[in-house]
């Protein structure tokens, strides 16, 4: 932050954003908050190609991944995961809902019925995975 | 008694002052007033060097942008009664401060003319011809975006200008998007170097910021994504079927 002098004269202030900006508002701290939760959704990725492997080392190599997971430090970070996985597809869903124009005859949908639609559709499509994973 | 506010005035004077520092005045507050007209009490019966921009006392003209209590305010449109006895009133974030609360808009004076936001005909007909005419419906489809009276809220409250102030920014990119959408337009091709560019609509992240303290309910987030799914919409078409033209 500083005072820059101008060739015409002038000396206007500038001032830098401050490392602190995202606490002003519950909106940028809900914005701050879903970008961060793509570095967890990323470990959980990255977790679930080691297990994959673990399953094609075989039953032994699988069993001992499955050991390790159960561990509390690992339940724990899956805990975060899961609650950071949550937030970032429910303020999705309501920031997404506020994009697209829909109109149905001379009415326009309002972002209320559109993120409800969205959560409509997360729900139904965790089920039909929940109802696969069940059945197998 | 009538109630009395304190406002703790963000001040600068570039020839004096190393830095900003803060004067606090006392204002009396009325029925219906605004934090503009305690800073206009302020400058005519107190502190007539305090320096502030407005105009028309009525949300048209958008002079009068502020930082009040931290978030970018149209002062003319904020009604003290609904505002502590402490109110803190700055510049607007994220521009150079001129003096006190005037802030330097170059920049945003640039960059508009760059999205040309006016209409752009392929081939202009006479004026004897008549005017472009257009349906209730066709006026329908840009109406949430024709309203900014660039008063620049929408930056102050971006962080995204903030930290990068190559931003073409949501004002400028809603604009372009009224015109894009204006069914008498032909000139989206002529903005898409600008409004596609990594400095337009791809260095926006969706904080959302921008439409909430729009005084005028131009949306400019939601055209910025609007605006994205047209460019990527193009990209793909002009990639995968060059031969097919919009």
């Amino acid at each position: 932050m500083t005072a820059i002098d101008r060739p015409d004269g002038s000396r206007p202030w500038v001032r830098a954003v401050p490392a602190g900006w995202w606490l002003r508002n519950r909106r940028y701290v809900l914005f701050v908050l879903r970008e961060l939760s793509g570095v967890f959704i990323a470990i959980f990725l990255i977790l679930y190609i080691v297990q994959l492997a673990m399953l094609a080392s075989g039953p032994d190599a699988f069993a001992g991944y499955l050991r390790l997971m159960s561990s509390p430090p690992w339940i724990a970070l899956h805990v975060v995961i899961l609650f950071f996985t949550v937030l970032h597809t429910v303020t999705w869903i309501q920031l997404t809902a506020r994009i697209p124009s829909v109109r149905l005859g001379d009415k326009k949908l309002s972002q209320r019925v559109l993120s409800l639609a969205g959560f409509v559709l997360w729900v139904l499509a965790s089920a039909a995975v929940v109802s696969v994973v069940l059945a197998s | 008694m009538q109630r009395q506010v304190r406002l703790k005035v963000q001040r600068y004077h570039p020839e004096r002052d190393g830095r900003p520092h803060t004067q606090v005045y006392q204002a009396p507050t009325g029925e219906g007033m605004m934090v503009l007209d305690a800073l206009t009490f302020i400058k005519e019966e107190v502190d007539p060097t305090l320096a502030l921009r407005w105009s028309c006392r009525m949300g048209i003209c958008g002079s009068c942008g502020m930082m009040v209590n931290g978030r970018a305010t149209l002062t003319c449109q904020a009604l003290l009664a609904r505002y502590p006895d402490e109110i803190e009133v700055a510049p607007l974030d994220n521009f150079p401060v001129i003096r006190d609360l005037v802030v330097d808009l170059a920049d945003f004076m640039e960059k508009l003319p760059a999205v040309k936001a006016w209409l752009i005909r392929e081939e202009e007909k006479p004026p004897v011809e008549g005017e472009y005419l257009q349906t209730p419906a066709q006026r329908e489809a840009y109406a949430d975006h024709a309203a900014c009276i660039n008063c620049m809220l929408c930056y102050a409250a971006c962080p995204v200008y903030g930290l990068e102030p190559s931003f073409l920014g949501p004002a400028a990119i809603a604009l372009a998007h009224r015109y894009n959408l204006d069914s008498r337009d032909q000139g989206e091709e002529e903005r898409r170097p600008e409004v596609g560019a990594e400095e337009g609509v791809w260095s926006c992240t969706f904080v959302g910021e921008c439409s909430e303290v729009c005084p005028k309910g131009v949306h400019p987030a939601e055209a910025i994504q609007r605006e994205k799914v047209r460019n990527a919409i193009h990209w793909a078409q002009s990639t995968l079927a060059p031969w097919m033209k919009r």
